[in-house]
């Protein structure tokens, strides 16, 4: 479990310790997807409510972001990719699929995003917190080595993640979004040093992300995925953390923990019909942030969430967890299906450990 | 050379329905078996201004995807069936003409146009540049 005694209130000097690190996009509304569009600047706000509501108050501490440069991004995406799409914002933008469209300045938001988990990662090695939790826009999960998909452009949590691969680190992703990260997936499929684990609803977008999908013939066993039936409710992924994910991931044995921190599984989400709730979120995030070796290396990133108020009550619950803290606007649920699935998840990986 | 199976993308749109009735048209004339696939993305149009998320209209998207999207196949002479694959156009497409053995691709070309297109390609320019097999890029009349 990640150490969060450190003194709250004097976050201000350098080298001193808050409770968690929290950074907010800035200038975020020039990523504009349409006026119909459920990816929308709003969802910033409704996290910065969130954050407000969860009381973390002088144990926060404020992070600035900066945009990545192109080599950090090369390290998971295509350069001709990455050229095109600054080249599609610096002519006004356009569709890129039928979900995903950039408008001009979404490249530079893009940018910001995907740098946003670099720089927290630069103040958790300073000592500067335990955690830290990034509102970032456009999310990133969907989006592969050379294709924008599913309002995803810039992998941003694999930016993270490659970095960090890049010095000998062990990372492990936990995609806790209601939809399965085939982007981050296909991008570490092969890649030994970081594991991928995701919880999801099935059968959905974007249609990956069977419980046999492991990893890729030079990294077997190094991608976890736990598909649940809609209407599944948070003892069903509490179940799945425990019992499929904790197992493989002690093995692992990692030095950084990534969150791609969706929270579209939310009952309230318009995009998905599973069932969780903010206390959910809570219990999750204290699980996956005791995937951590010590205090200062977890960073949870932004992914989906389109009902507002379910976003900023589900962040809340997350940010003040991670920073040690109980808050929980919402009872935890359960009694829905999907026992039944995490059943077959771990009969996956008890098969796998028999070969 | 045999033409046993055809895979033909279906979206919804005027473009589309052109695609199907072409490839309708072909399989007729050489008893192949038509393959519908529309794709489930996040968001779909089922009026072409007021997207919805997908996941919660699945059944009625694919009521009209096979009722009004594929009217084109209707009819006693054609044999053909209908796939809802979740994912974006171009990796359903793929994928589902892999699985099938798809000796053919049909689908529309009407892109998304302009740069968009000619940076990063369109649904029927990537489809062509990755399958496995011959792909035939309809124009909307």
């Amino acid at each position: 479990v990640i150490d969060t005694a450190g003194p709250a209130g004097s976050e201000s000097g350098q080298g001193s310790a808050a409770a968690i690190l929290v950074g907010t996009i800035a200038g975020q509304d020039g990523h504009d997807s349409g006026p119909w569009h459920p990816e929308r600047a709003e969802r910033i706000a409704a996290v910065e409510r969130g954050v407000a509501e969860a009381s973390v108050g002088e144990g926060m501490l404020r992070l600035e972001g900066r945009p990545a440069t192109l080599d950090e991004l090369a390290r998971v995406h295509d350069r001709r990719y990455l050229d095109a799409l600054a080249q599609l914002a610096g002519v006004g933008g356009g569709d890129l699929d039928p979900d995903t469209r950039m408008s001009p300045g979404s490249w530079a938001t893009a940018q910001l995003a995907a740098g946003f988990g670099l720089t927290a990662i630069e103040a958790l090695e300073a000592g500067r917190a335990p955690a830290a939790f990034v509102a970032i826009r456009p999310p990133g999960h969907h989006a592969t080595a050379t294709r924008a998909m599913g309002f995803c452009l810039l992998n941003n949590v694999a930016v993270a993640a490659a970095a960090l691969a890049e010095r000998g680190e062990r990372v492990v992703i936990v995609d806790w979004d209601v939809h399965h990260g085939n982007g981050t997936q296909d991008i570490f499929w092969d890649d030994p040093r970081v594991l991928y684990v995701s919880t999801h609803e099935w059968p959905a977008y974007p249609g990956t992300g069977r419980a046999v999908e492991t990893g890729g013939p030079g990294a077997p066993g190094t991608t976890v995925n736990v598909p649940l039936p809609p209407g599944a409710t948070g003892d069903v992924a509490l179940a799945a953390i425990d019992e499929v994910v904790a197992p493989v991931v002690d093995r692992f044995d990692p030095t950084w923990v990534l969150i791609s921190a969706g929270f579209d599984a939310h009952r309230a989400d318009p995009l998905a019909d599973l069932a969780w709730s903010a206390g959910d979120y809570a219990d999750l995030a204290a699980r996956v942030a005791a995937f951590a070796p010590g205090p200062g290396r977890v960073v949870a990133f932004l992914e989906g969430g389109y009902d507002l108020d379910a976003l900023a009550t589900s962040v809340g619950a997350t940010v003040a967890t991670l920073a040690g803290e109980v808050h929980r606007p919402e009872a935890a649920t359960n009694g829905g299906p999907g026992r039944e699935a995490v059943d077959a998840a771990v009969a996956v990986w008890k098969r796998l450990e028999e070969t | 050379m045999q033409l046993e199976r055809i895979v033909v993308g279906v979206d919804g749109s005027e473009n589309s329905l052109v695609a199907v009735a072409w490839a309708a048209a072909l399989a007729r004339a050489t008893g192949a078996e038509v393959v519908a696939v529309h794709a489930l993305g996040l968001l779909d149009r089922l009026e072409p201004e007021h997207p919805v998320a997908s996941q919660p209209h699945r059944d009625e998207i694919r009521e009209r995807f096979e009722a009004e999207w594929c009217a084109p196949l209707d009819g006693p002479d054609l044999r053909c069936r209908r796939v809802v694959r979740d994912g974006s156009p171009v990796t359903a497409l793929l994928a589902v003409a892999d699985d099938e053995g798809a000796d053919l691709i049909v689908v529309g070309s009407r892109g998304l146009g302009g740069y968009p297109e000619q940076l990063l390609g369109s649904t029927s320019t990537q489809v062509a540049q990755h399958a496995h097999c011959p792909v035939t890029i309809v124009p909307a009349r």
